[in-house]
């Protein structure tokens, strides 16, 4: 019997080699997630008195959906509280959903896509063994988990957090990458295709941070979490309790769930044939439908599965967020100046949850824009452009087929998550006059959004692979509108968030001109995109 | 003479798809063996099946006395493959590819990879996202072209090359021959398997319809004739062995059955034969024959 893992070594060299950009900048990113927090709570909260504040509101138990059981958070001694612990009861879930993705698409890239574009062939072709692209990926895996994990330690360390706590943070949150390596193995073996295996391991990682956050706001103020909360990974890691209990057999949970998920992973691919899923695909129709005959619908089409999921997925969060608003407005009433100060200054519990929910589905709303337009330009880089514009289809036609697709998706995802938000503000007190205003006020958002749609479009018309840089306002928007106020960053700054320019609805007053100004840039910068494509090479396969 | 390739009723369906119904190939030591068929026919399936990367329902096959999965690793370090679709990776340069998969070989020939890159005329040093179709599979081929392995399946190896690099493809296949190495080329380009192969096996739907030496092939297929004649011939087409009868412009063409042929020229002659091409069969018929059978069936 040939060994399975023959030219491992080799392999690992060699996936770490290409994957030397994109890995190091994940990990670098990780990387400056403890000092970069760590540096700024020193400066905004110089004292352990500054910061009981931020403690005890964060502690609500409304807020756990957003932080954790809430180790720390509770009977704190204002003269010995540290910024740690608040990095690891709030701050830390942010990173651990971060390692996941990272992990997500570590092990889908090296498996799953090397299988669906026919490299592992050339590969599994020489003498290498069965299992070795899987093992080489799973030991990038560990090391780029190990690297992560020593890198937060010893940076928290660095900032004089104690030395155990720090590497039990290390050791979970390697252990949790570890668990998501783990999970897409597994899922990679069901379809041919790499976005279905990284799709489901991130519907899994998104079904984890929902239960662990459901099931720790159950608990209530009394409680750390409820065995509701110990079904998901991010319990496994947030249950060590670091700096407060620093267990470490949870942690151990995480790496036994590594250990089994890898084993069916390698079960289940010794079980299939190279380039197969476990799942047949589908057969379709033998002829396209009558109204697929226009560069708009064929976008629908090539659109269609995508914004479909989105669609319901944006459904089922504003359904989550919605269910919380009882919750929240009860919580907050009892620290109204501090909510008021995370919300902006707002007037009232209610106005300022819904205005939240509002500002997260405008920003996740813009994070669709942008996956959906990486989606075009994959159009036009793998060559599938190429032959719709060598018919009488205008490049600016195909652009605007897309644009369209993707605008009136997004306009209708804001119209729909908007009205979740607003039925659930208006059980509440029976205020059913809360549904339109939240209905305006998520509509509020469509010039923003509009403007990422621009942006990326333009960049298109440029190069299809600058498109990537419409993440950085989307991303740096939504940190700003969610740790802004937070953070204290002068206005100056703020001013890079997209979502910063229309008014905070319905906390805020509409205000026209913005609304208009951001518009207009939206359509400039479509009309430059639709100007410029024409005039630009199509790069050939 | 040994037998390279082995299969029996090898058989391998994907959900309701027959790919292979019941597949006999044999392939011998020093031989190269054409293997010809229609896009969807199951060569790569059946190849794929030889390397290992994929297992057979039922049926089973032996490549160099061993077992294509069980004993993959060392099998593998005596065939060199390429795919018919050569997929690479996009930031790496060609030259660093054929690197990486000699490497993982492990018998790398610098100099012979030079002198391949020479011959097929490859720019090494671009990435591979720039290259095109034809440059992707040099670079598969440079790569097998350069070990020394026994066996060589060749996957559609040249669908992406100039006629001159299929010439230099071709010189470089004879010498593989020439030092004893094994070559299973699929194709769908019949002159290709033509001037390389020395045996043929046809595969249609999943299974090997006719195998045999090109000579032995030939004999039981018809001759193209094209012809000019002084006088019209009566009920020629009413002839036995004479199929297709066409006139354009005073120009006969038809295609007559081996035995026939000395009983059709005579009448030819007869009529004032002033003109006549005589093709001999090309694979190109006898695939016609098996691929027009199929789709009137």
């Amino acid at each position: 019997m040939s060994a399975p893992l023959t030219a491992t070594g080799p392999l690992l060299r060699f996936t770490a080699r290409r994957d030397r950009i994109k890995l190091g900048i994940w990990v670098g990113a990780l990387f400056i997630f403890v000092p970069y927090m760590m540096t700024a709570y020193q400066t905004i909260f110089a004292t352990p008195e500054d910061l009981a504040p931020l403690a005890a509101m964060l502690a609500n138990p409304s807020l756990t959906l957003f932080t954790g059981p809430g180790y720390g958070l509770r009977d704190i001694d204002p003269a010995t509280l540290e910024h740690q612990v608040i990095f690891a009861s709030v701050y830390w879930l942010y990173m651990l959903i971060m390692v996941g993705l990272m992990n997500v698409m570590l092990v889908s890239r090296h498996t799953r896509l090397e299988e669906q574009t026919g490299r592992a062939e050339l590969v599994r072709a020489a003498p290498v063994g069965r299992m070795a692209p899987l093992a080489s990926t799973l030991i990038l895996a560990l090391i780029a988990n190990l690297l992560v994990g020593g890198l937060t330690a010893g940076s928290l360390i660095a900032y004089g957090s104690d030395a155990t706590s720090s590497l039990l943070i290390g050791t979970a949150t390697a252990g949790f990458g570890l668990l998501f390596a783990g999970v897409t193995t597994v899922t990679s073996q069901f379809t041919a295709f790499s976005s279905g295996g990284s799709g489901m391991a991130g519907a899994v990682l998104a079904a984890a941070f929902v239960v662990r956050g459901v099931g720790d706001m159950a608990a209530g103020p009394d409680a750390y979490g409820t065995w509701i909360s110990w079904l998901s990974p991010f319990a496994w890691a947030q249950q060590t309790a670091p700096f407060v209990l620093d267990r470490w057999w949870p942690a151990a949970l995480l790496y036994a769930g590594a250990a089994v998920f890898i084993g069916i992973g390698v079960v289940l691919a010794s079980r299939r044939d190279l380039g197969s899923g476990l799942v047949q695909p589908r057969r379709g129709r033998s002829t396209a439908p009558a109204w697929l005959r226009s560069p708009l619908t064929l976008a629908w089409r090539i659109q269609r599965t995508q914004t479909t999921w989105w669609l319901v997925g944006l459904a089922l969060a504003g359904l989550m967020y919605g269910s919380f608003t009882p919750a929240m407005v009860e919580g907050v009433d009892a620290l109204p100046d501090l909510f008021n100060q995370l919300m902006g200054g707002v007037e009232g519990a209610l106005d300022g949850y819904l205005t939240l929910t509002v500002t997260m589905m405008r920003v996740t709303v813009a994070i669709y824009v942008v996956i959906a337009w990486q989606r075009v330009a994959s159009e036009e880089t793998d060559g599938r452009a190429e032959p719709v514009l060598a018919t009488d289809v205008r490049p600016w036609a195909w652009l605007a087929g897309h644009a369209v697709v993707i605008g009136v998706a997004s306009i209708l995802m804001l119209l729909v998550t908007g009205t979740i938000a607003g039925v659930f503000g208006g059980m509440i007190d029976g205020e059913w006059g809360l549904v339109p205003d939240t209905i305006v006020a998520s509509l509020a958002g469509i010039p923003a959004v509009l403007v990422v749609l621009g942006l990326a479009m333009a960049l298109h018309s440029l190069a299809p692979r600058l498109v990537g840089i419409a993440w950085i306002p989307v991303i740096a928007g939504g940190l700003i509108e969610v740790f802004g106020d937070l953070m204290q960053l002068p206005n100056w700054a703020r001013q890079i968030s997209p979502f910063e320019h229309t008014p905070s609805m319905p906390a805020e007053e509409f205000t026209l001109a913005p609304f208009l100004v951001q518009a207009a840039v939206a359509a400039a910068l479509a009309a430059v995109a639709l100007w410029r494509i024409g005039r630009r090479d199509i790069p050939g396969h | 003479m040994t037998t390279v390739i082995e299969t029996t009723n090898l058989t391998k369906t994907f959900g309701r798809t027959v790919a292979l119904d019941e597949l006999n190939l044999t392939v011998e030591a020093g031989d190269v063996h054409g293997f010809l068929g229609p896009n969807g026919a199951g060569k790569t399936t059946t190849i794929r099946i030889l390397l290992g990367l994929i297992r057979p329902d039922s049926g089973s096959a032996t490549v160099l006395g061993g077992h294509p999965i069980r004993d993959a690793v060392e099998l593998h370090r005596r065939i060199a493959y390429v795919p018919g679709d050569v997929e690479l990776w996009p930031q790496l340069t060609g030259g660093e590819a054929i690197d990486v998969l000699g490497r993982l070989r492990g018998d790398g020939d610098r100099s012979r990879v030079d002198e391949l890159c020479e011959r097929f005329d490859l720019d090494r040093t671009k990435k591979a996202r720039t290259y095109s179709k034809g440059n992707r599979q040099k670079v598969a081929l440079i790569a097998a072209l350069a070990s020394d392995a026994d066996l060589f399946i060749l996957d559609e190896p040249t669908s992406g090359l100039d006629p001159l690099m299929e010439a230099i493809f071709q010189e470089e296949v004879r010498a593989l021959i020439a030092r004893g190495a094994t070559v299973l080329l699929s194709s769908h380009i019949l002159s290709q398997v033509e001037a390389l192969a020395n045996r043929v096996s046809v595969i249609r739907d999943g299974a090997i319809v006719e195998t045999g030496t090109l000579d032995e092939m030939r004999h039981l297929r018809r001759t193209t004739i094209q012809a000019t004649l002084e006088r019209p011939v009566d009920g020629l087409d009413a002839t036995p062995g004479v199929h297709g009868l066409t006139l354009t412009g005073g120009r006969l063409t038809m295609e007559v059955d081996g035995e026939h042929i000395g009983a059709v020229m005579s009448r030819l002659t007869d009529a004032g034969l002033t003109s006549v091409v005589a093709h001999p069969p090309t694979l190109e018929q006898m695939l016609l024959r098996h691929y027009g059978e199929a789709t009137t069936r």
